[in-house]
């Protein structure tokens, strides 16, 4: 529900925290409709590959300074000669290669570029900064030829075979030893509890030109919002306020019960007590809101540090902007079964030699889905916005 | 068809009791009705509603839902309220009732007075549950006790109105015992059914299934694919899937279900047959996703059976024309068992001195099944093909989605109408375009049950179902 006549009041912190650009991902017509997250915003595409396997084939330092994927290319393939598996799926659609909402088909990792998808949750379309045009993000010719890459890895080994179908992603696939390497998003903070998720010590290299910018997924990604049928509006809005001003509330949500589930150290971190591995009730640290109120565990800089990181977000120019497809559902849910189709083989390289003429289905199939009305009325959506600005 | 013909035989003797009985009644004007319409009309002056407003309780009685009313300082206007309007009309039907003894006999006036009292019950299932609605904006809305008043009176009403007419003979003991199964049938079956509005909305969760706006027949053009011809949509393509398997599944898992039915009949060791139908029956009792497992182990690329067995590299979960075989024989494989345990079932209860007859004349025992077991079965295979039609639009779920691990690639033969639907749903969230497939799904279900009774009933009118 619209919650905006009870944030002067009761949500006085949600608007601080969130800020000007924060309130508007969330804001129609004037009418503000939920509280997005304040998450850790620095973030970009990575390249994530067990530092053992790096180390026994020497190629350590040639990981942690490689600039293409080229390079990748030989550092997976010696991995590979030396019996090892290759990458494995990052997600449920079976992305190895390519993290949307990254576009890496260029060679150099410089050349790789983010784009602001608008907070389309169905990642079908991608605002094109250079002449604001809502453009389809799979008839990209950079997408293409990241596809057209993972078709060539999967041909010479490097890919899991079984990517396209798996149920269990990279991380487990990676404990369990089916896999080396996998693409994926990464926020700033978060490395080291891949190691942790994977069970093996693992390298990061961020791809340089593949940066997150602030925009208005950053904000609608998580968050919260009150429900129409709410009878008390008002303390809703100022428990969720609490969830961005109470470091008492924000730990007790994530950690549970103080002196119980955890403890406060003297540095401002949290950590299990003396004699407690795993508690019952241990949350993840970015469900409630403003990620910054939590302590952080076993880590006492990461706040600041995530703070500083945040401050240095560059914002993409439609910040604010958020598409609403309910116009067109029915054609996004007719697009969306063409991508179940093919996205998943087409991301895993699972088409190998075919992946062009597949591809090229793939974008008729989307055409005939009705991805040019769904363009065609974000774009509008889009001019809309943008005059008004 | 015992149970029925006795029913008949019972209801035809109590109405010519109930017939004498009431040549020998009195009229009357029934005051339980009158004395009951009275108390249902006095419980509109209690409170029928609660509510909060700024930290106070207030009641709305039942007249002022009828009439409407304004209340939380001017914020909330209630308009009459159409369950008690409705409540006030079914209790005048009942002090109408109440003198139907003289216009036509007592048995109608207790039919009338029941139903009107049936009619009170439903209204307020009704009522309460739209009160919240009703009241939106007013907080911690409860039933208050005038409303249950009303309902207890309304449930003693509808008791003393069976009971009589239950004492009248008008209704017997067995009709009673109908109800519990008419009730099930009422709430699964056919109060479900006015969700086919949805198929014609486009559905808005904060105004709610009645409020959404109506869109006519927009979900299914989608469904159809309007940029393409229909052999191109999707539509046709779950159409096509759900059909041509189910067709297959029914032909395939009959002749095998009666060849296997007849094998285990001849099994002359009661042990042997025995094992056989217990091991067949096994895989029945496996969850699909322990077979989607065992499929999976036989066609995975990294380590899947078939493809280190021949040394090949095929690629099964991308590659659509291994599936219709796989899907096939995974159902056979599956059902089998089943299906020959019915057939068994009647093949044991053919009469044995038709085969010893048969034997005296020098039939073999080709002979014998040609002549004597399969022409005895026909009813049974009838009846099965016949259930199996109705359900010919509904695909077995676990089987389409599971076993295929939902494989985006295999959709142009492995996509049903129910996964459909079930994707549209579940992960598209897209609740209108889903109602709208099921729609088309159930009546083109309908119309091919229809049709293939037509059909069987000009050829055979026995084994026609209806």
């Amino acid at each position: 529900m619209d919650i905006s006549e009870y944030l002067d009041e009761n949500g006085k912190d949600i608007l601080s925290e969130l800020g000007d650009a924060g309130i508007a991902a969330t804001t129609k017509d004037g009418a503000v409709y939920g509280a997005g997250a304040v998450l850790s915003q620095k973030g970009g595409d990575a390249i994530v590959m067990r530092t053992d396997v790096l180390e026994e084939i020497g190629m350590k330092e040639k990981f942690d300074n490689m600039t293409s994927w080229s390079e990748f290319e030989e550092i997976l393939k010696a991995a590979v000669d030396a019996g090892y598996p290759g990458i494995v799926n990052a997600d449920a659609e079976g992305s190895t290669l390519l993290a949307q909402p990254f576009l890496t088909g260029a060679d150099m990792f410089a050349d790789n570029i983010w784009v602001d998808v608008a907070g389309d949750g169905n990642q079908q379309i991608y605002i094109d900064p250079s002449d604001d045009k809502v453009k389809c993000f799979y008839a990209n010719e950079s997408y293409k030829d990241a596809m057209i890459r993972a078709g060539q890895f999967y041909e010479e080994g490097l890919i899991y075979k079984d990517a396209a179908t798996a149920l269990e992603y990279a991380d487990t696939q990676i404990k369990n030893g089916v896999g080396t390497a996998m693409v994926k998003v990464l926020e700033f903070g978060w490395e080291d509890t891949l190691s942790a998720s994977c069970g093996y010590d693992m390298s990061v290299r961020f791809i340089d030109g593949a940066e997150i910018q602030l925009s208005t997924g950053t904000f609608t990604k998580l968050g919260f919002a009150v429900p129409v049928t709410a009878q008390e509006p008002e303390a809703a809005v100022k428990f969720i306020n609490l969830m961005y001003s109470n470091n008492d509330v924000h730990n007790s949500l994530v950690y549970g019960e103080k002196d119980v589930d955890w403890v406060m150290n003297e540095d401002g971190s949290a950590s299990y007590p003396e004699g407690v591995e795993q508690a019952e009730y241990h949350q993840m640290d970015f469900l409630y809101g403003d990620v910054l109120q939590t302590a952080p565990w076993e880590n006492a800089g990461l706040r600041d540090a995530q703070k500083e990181a945040n401050a240095s977000v560059a914002t993409s120019k439609y910040v604010g902007f958020s598409i609403d497809n309910t116009s067109v559902a029915n054609q996004v849910t007719a697009c969306q079964g063409v991508s179940n189709t093919y996205k998943p083989m087409l991301n895993s390289g699972a088409y190998g030699s075919k992946t062009e003429e597949k591809w090229e289905e793939y974008i008729e199939a989307l055409e005939t889905a009705g991805i040019n009305e769904i363009i065609a009325e974000y774009q509008s959506q889009l001019d809309n916005w943008l005059a008004q600005q | 068809m015992g149970v029925g013909f006795f029913s008949g035989d019972e209801r035809m003797k109590d109405k010519k009791e109930g017939v004498l009985m009431k040549a020998s009644h009195e009229k009357k004007i029934h005051i339980e009705m009158i004395a009951a319409m009275f108390l249902g009309m006095l419980t509109l002056f209690l409170p029928y509603a609660d509510y909060t407003y700024k930290s106070k309780r207030y009641s709305l009685s039942g007249f002022e839902m009828l009439t409407g009313k304004t209340i939380c300082d001017g914020k909330l206007i209630l308009n009459g309220s159409i369950p008690v309007r409705l409540l006030v009309i079914a209790l005048v039907i009942i002090l109408v009732a109440s003198f139907f003894d003289f216009i036509k006999n007592e048995n109608t006036s207790y039919g009338i007075s029941t139903i009107a009292a049936i009619c009170m019950i439903v209204i307020h299932i009704w009522f309460s549950t739209s009160l919240e609605r009703k009241l939106k904006g007013a907080k911690n809305v409860s039933l208050s006790y005038g409303n249950l008043i009303c309902l207890i009176l309304a449930f003693a009403l509808m008791i003393w109105g069976l009971y009589r007419l239950w004492k009248n003979k008008v209704l017997n003991t067995l009709d009673f015992m109908a109800i519990p199964g008419m009730l099930y049938f009422v709430i699964n079956n056919y109060i479900p059914m006015f969700g086919i509005v949805i198929a014609f909305k486009k559905l808005d969760y904060s105004k709610g299934i009645w409020g959404s706006p109506w869109v006519g027949f927009n979900n299914f053009k989608q469904l159809f694919s309007p940029n393409v011809s229909f052999f191109k949509s999707d539509a046709w393509r779950i159409t096509r899937n759900t059909l041509l398997y189910n067709a297959a599944f029914i032909v395939l898992g009959t002749i095998v279900g009666v060849l296997v039915g007849i094998c285990l009949a001849d099994i002359f060791s009661k042990g042997f047959q025995k094992f056989f139908q217990t091991s067949i029956l096994l895989p029945q009792l496996l969850s699909y996703v322990i077979i989607t497992y065992i499929v999976y182990a036989f066609f995975s690329n990294e380590a899947g059976f078939v493809n280190h067995f021949l040394g090949t590299d095929i690629n099964f979960y991308a590659e659509s024309k291994y599936w219709p075989f796989v899907l096939v024989f995974v159902y056979i494989w599956r059902m089998v068992g089943y299906n020959a345990i019915i057939f068994l079932s009647s093949i044991v209860g053919i009469d044995h001195s038709i085969y010893e007859a048969a034997r005296v004349d020098g039939c073999g025992k080709w002979k014998q099944i040609r002549y004597i077991t399969l022409p005895l079965l026909k009813p049974t295979i009838v009846t099965l093909f016949m259930l199996n039609v109705g359900r010919i639009m509904y695909s077995d779920f676990g089987l389409f989605y599971q076993v295929t691990r939902d494989s985006g690639a295999l959709y142009a033969v492995t996509d049903t109408i129910d996964t459909y639907v079930y994707r549209s749903l579940m992960t598209l969230n897209n609740i209108s375009l889903s109602s709208a497939a099921c729609t088309y799904q159930a009546v083109v279900g309908f119309v091919l049950v229809l049709v293939v009774n037509l059909l069987v009933r000009r050829k055979d009118k026995e084994n026609a179902l209806f």
